[in-house]
Formats: C-alpha cells, sequence, structure tokens
C-alpha cells in the first residue's frame, strides 16, 4: 500500500495527461504489478471523460448586449478609478508592512518610556517587602505585606517630586522605615 | 487577439475608453459564463454572475498590472465573485441543470444546445441523464475542488494557470485535481465501475 501511494501523484499526472514518458512507463510497470492500482487508473480516467464530455454552456445572444448596457449604464469615477489603481498590490502591501512596523516601535517606545519609572517603584516596593518578611496571616502586618499598592504610592510621589522640580524627592518617596 | 492589440486596448480601458473595454473583454464572455455556468449549476444566475464579473473588472481594471494573462484575471475574478455567490446561496441540495431545461427568454425560449445530433433519440436521453447525474456530481463538490476540474477539465486550463487563478501552489492545485477526481469516481460509481 506505501508502494502504491508512491505512484498517486504519477497516477493524477496519467489522468491529466501531463505525465512525461518516461513517468508514464514508470507508472505501467506499477500498474501491471497491481491490479487495484490498475483499476483506480482505469476509473479515473473514466471520470474524467464523463466530465470533459459534458456539452459546453453556451450564453444566450443577449448576454453581450446586456452587459454593454450596464457597463454604460456604470460610471466609474476618476476617484474610484485612482482608488483601484492606487490599492493595487505593487505598492500596498510593502506600505501596509512599514506603516505596522513603525505602529510597532512607537507603542514598544511609549510603553517602555512609561514603565520605567514604575518599575523603579515596583522594585522599591519589593525590597520592602523582603525586609518586612511574607505575608503573616491574619492580614497585613506591615507596609511591605501589600507591596504594589505601595510602589504604586511611591511611583505617584515619585512623579509628584517631580513635577515639583526635586527630583531628590524620589529618594524620599521610598517610605524606608 | 494579438499582444500588442491587447496592450493597447488596455492602455485605452485604463484611460476609461468603453469601447477599448469591452473590445478587449468581449473574446472572453463566452469562456467566462462557461465556467461560471458549471461552477454555479444554473444558467440564469451565470449570466447574472458574468455580467458581475465583468462589470468588477471594468472598475478594478486600473488595478490590472500585465503579471498575470488578461483572461487569468477574469478567471479570478469570475472565482471570486462565484464562490461567494455559492457561499451566499448557502442550499444543501445541489441543483442540476437539467439539458431539457429551456434557456430563458424575453421572445420566448430557447432551444439549449447539444452538440452531437449523431445520437438516437434513445440515446439522447440516456446521455442526457448521463450529463445530469455528472453536473450533480460536480454540484456537490466543494467550491474550492469544484473550481480545480472545472477549470481544468470544461476550461481547458493548465497547471499553472489554475495556480495562478486561484492563488494556489502547483502542488495544491494536482492534489486538489486528484482529490475531485476521486469524489466524482465515488459519486458517479454506476457509471464508472467495471469500466475497462
Amino acid at each position: 500500500m506505501d508502494v502504491c501511494r508512491q505512484y498517486k501523484g504519477l497516477l493524477g499526472a496519467q489522468v491529466d495527461g501531463t505525465a512525461t514518458a518516461e513517468e508514464r512507463v514508470r507508472l505501467e510497470g506499477h500498474l501491471e504489478q497491481c491490479a487495484r492500482c490498475a483499476q483506480a487508473a482505469r476509473e479515473l480516467a473514466r471520470t474524467r471523460q464523463l466530465v470533459t464530455g459534458l456539452p459546453a454552456a453556451k450564453p444566450s445572444p443577449r448576454l453581450m448586449p446586456a452587459i454593454s448596457a450596464r457597463l454604460r449604464a456604470q460610471r466609474v469615477s476618476p476617484v474610484e478609478r485612482l482608488w483601484w489603481r492606487w490599492t493595487s498590490p505593487t505598492w500596498l502591501q510593502p506600505a501596509a508592512v512599514a506603516l505596522i512596523l513603525v505602529l510597532c516601535i512607537a507603542v514598544t517606545g511609549t510603553a517602555i518610556y512609561h514603565a520605567g519609572p514604575l518599575q523603579q517603584a515596583l522594585n522599591r516596593g519589593s525590597q520592602v517587602a523582603q525586609m518586612y518578611g511574607p505575608l503573616a496571616p491574619g492580614g497585613l502586618q506591615a507596609p511591605g505585606d501589600d507591596f504594589v499598592s505601595f510602589a504604586v504610592a511611591s511611583h505617584e510621589t515619585f512623579e509628584r517630586d517631580r513635577a515639583f522640580g526635586d527630583p531628590g524627592g524620589a529618594q524620599n518617596c521610598g517610605y524606608v522605615p | 487577439m494579438a499582444t500588442s492589440r491587447v496592450s493597447a486596448l488596455l492602455e485605452r480601458a485604463q484611460a476609461g475608453d468603453l469601447r477599448a473595454f469591452e473590445e478587449l473583454v468581449q473574446p472572453h464572455v463566452g469562456r467566462l459564463y462557461s465556467y461560471i455556468a458549471r461552477m454555479v449549476c444554473d444558467p440564469v444566475e451565470a449570466e447574472d454572475l458574468t455580467q458581475e464579473v465583468v462589470l468588477r473588472a471594468h472598475r478594478a481594471i486600473n488595478s490590472f498590472r500585465g503579471g498575470a494573462t488578461f483572461q487569468t484575471w477574469l478567471y479570478r475574478i469570475a472565482t471570486n465573485i462565484t464562490v461567494d455567490a455559492i457561499r451566499r446561496r448557502k442550499r444543501h441540495a445541489s441543483r442540476l441543470c437539467s439539458l431539457d431545461d429551456p434557456l430563458p427568454g424575453t421572445d420566448g425560449s430557447m432551444a439549449r444546445e447539444v452538440p452531437d445530433t449523431q445520437l438516437t433519440p434513445a440515446e439522447q436521453v440516456e446521455r442526457g441523464e448521463l450529463c445530469g447525474e455528472v453536473l450533480g456530481a460536480i454540484g456537490e463538490l466543494s467550491p474550492k475542488l469544484r473550481a480545480v476540474v472545472v477549470l481544468f477539465d470544461l476550461e481547458g486550463c493548465t497547471y499553472e494557470e489554475i495556480a495562478e487563478v486561484l492563488r494556489l501552489p502547483l502542488g495544491t492545485v494536482k492534489s486538489r485535481l486528484f482529490n475531485a477526481r476521486a469524489r466524482l469516481r465515488d459519486r458517479l460509481k454506476p457509471y464508472v465501475e467495471g469500466y475497462a
């Protein structure tokens, strides 16, 4: 059966009439030994014969006049003509890729810029948490237990000090006991 | 039509010359209709869709860059419109186009053209039934398999042309064609089995 699978492509080419002379010889060699594939080849060829034997579908003589009438009724504005020219894929796809790249860089840059001070405050809160140990049963025991809210508060203080022109204030907002 | 003539017509059509566009598209209308009719299995709908394809091609003529042949480009538009139409219909049972059905006409119906006139009436009836079965089997294929088999077996397109029309790798075209044939063989078993 695995051997037969290797001949599937050749069988298709044979039925389609696209197999080369060398491919036909190879396939014939297999078909002589495999009755199952030989039967499949005959049935597929007959199937193709049935399809290609269908009568041609011809349009009524009214089709082309009807198309002409509709073409005359359809007005394509210069703007639409330009739209089709612009949206053709020759330059649209590279432009779309470039735009996506620019947007990604902008979003990432903004996120990094805003994440810096907050990350510092979070780190500081984490240090405090380590000093006071983990959350004890029964609720908040020390400022470091809820170090995330503490870090956010620190960040707000940091921002406020910076807004008042006191960059050194950041050193004092760390809630160091 | 000579390539230089096509290029000249295309240039004029892209500049907005309607007559040039008509001259450009006219030689392809018959094949477009034939392709669409085999896809939708409905002569009336096929005429409507053929009109739609030509109108769409006219609106989008400026997007044609000449990378593909004009006919391939038209087939691509036809495939998109036809597959959309088939999906829209969402019919569970395929519609058969009986060769006995008259073509619609405003001035009365026209007889459908069946080329083989050498057959006896009994043979013609038998042949008509067989055609109905084959068309029904094609209509039951999924649109993607149907497009490949119709383009190859009925429109005479090559693998490469089909790959370009459907934007598929060549290997996919070949395997879809094989699968389509296998399904048709199963569906048409009584007419195929034991054939030597």
